[in-house]
């Protein structure tokens, strides 16, 4: 494995050493300031991840890696979260989604990261979601009333 | 009757979905739906209307007489209140 690549795994376990401590011990309200920092978040624009010397597939397949020796499940806004933080040690940053969707008749949630033109999601099922926004709900009902 | 305008608060997110719309307040971690006339009432709640306007357009809209539809839309937003999911502007 390559140094960098050796770095970011370290990272990552580091993130998800505290992001575990936040989903299990700081509570709801502490994980709701975390995502909702982190979706008002302005991700870096495509010209600006060019600009930089971050490969975001290394930084997933670090994450990746992580998760696969962590011993508890990492569901996927702890992974997006942990995503958006490795981000950030490179001055770059991404902004979380989270989406819905009725599964026979069950809300399913979701959660992913959008950086300059790309949709980092491990489980790559994003698009079936739509993706929540903070605008006011006219043009959503709008939508919604539309065979 | 209410008066005051109401908004929603800039922590809750919404989306529609199969005619639904889903709400999901950020500061709780809680997704709450409504159904399409739950949905219409919070447009108008969040815009400002009052109740009995509310009422009169879910009449227009649908066979429901309007006490009925007068009591379960005060009821709606006291739990719109209550869940932190309207405010007053």
């Amino acid at each position: 494995m390559r140094r960098a690549a050796l770095i970011e795994h370290a990272r990552a376990l580091e993130l998800l050493v505290r992001t575990t401590w936040l989903f299990r011990v700081g509570g709801a309200a502490a994980v709701a300031r975390a995502t909702h920092e982190a979706m008002i978040a302005a991700p870096s624009s495509e010209a600006e991840l060019a600009a930089s010397d971050v490969d975001p597939w290394m930084l997933q397949r670090a994450l990746a890696r992580t998760k696969r020796v962590w011993p508890v499940p990492v569901r996927c806004l702890q992974t997006a979260l942990i995503y958006r933080e490795l981000l950030r040690r490179h001055d770059l940053d991404g902004q979380l989604q989270v989406g819905v969707k009725t599964e026979e008749s069950a809300l399913e949630g979701h959660a992913w990261l959008l950086i300059g033109p790309f949709t980092i999601d491990d489980e790559r099922i994003s698009r079936s979601f739509l993706p929540m926004t903070f605008e006011a709900s006219e043009s959503a009902l709008d939508a919604a009333r539309t065979p | 009757m209410q008066t005051q305008l109401l908004r929603k608060p800039p922590t809750v997110v919404t989306r529609a979905v199969a005619g639904e719309l889903v709400l999901l307040d950020l500061t709780k971690g809680t997704y709450f739906t409504l159904n399409e006339v739950g949905a219409i009432a919070w447009r108008h709640f969040e815009a400002g209307l009052d109740v009995d306007a509310i009422a009169d357009a879910v009449c227009a809209e649908y066979e429901v007489g309007r006490d009925v539809a007068l009591a379960d839309l005060e009821r709606l937003l006291a739990e719109l209140r209550e869940a932190g999911l309207l405010e007053v502007a």
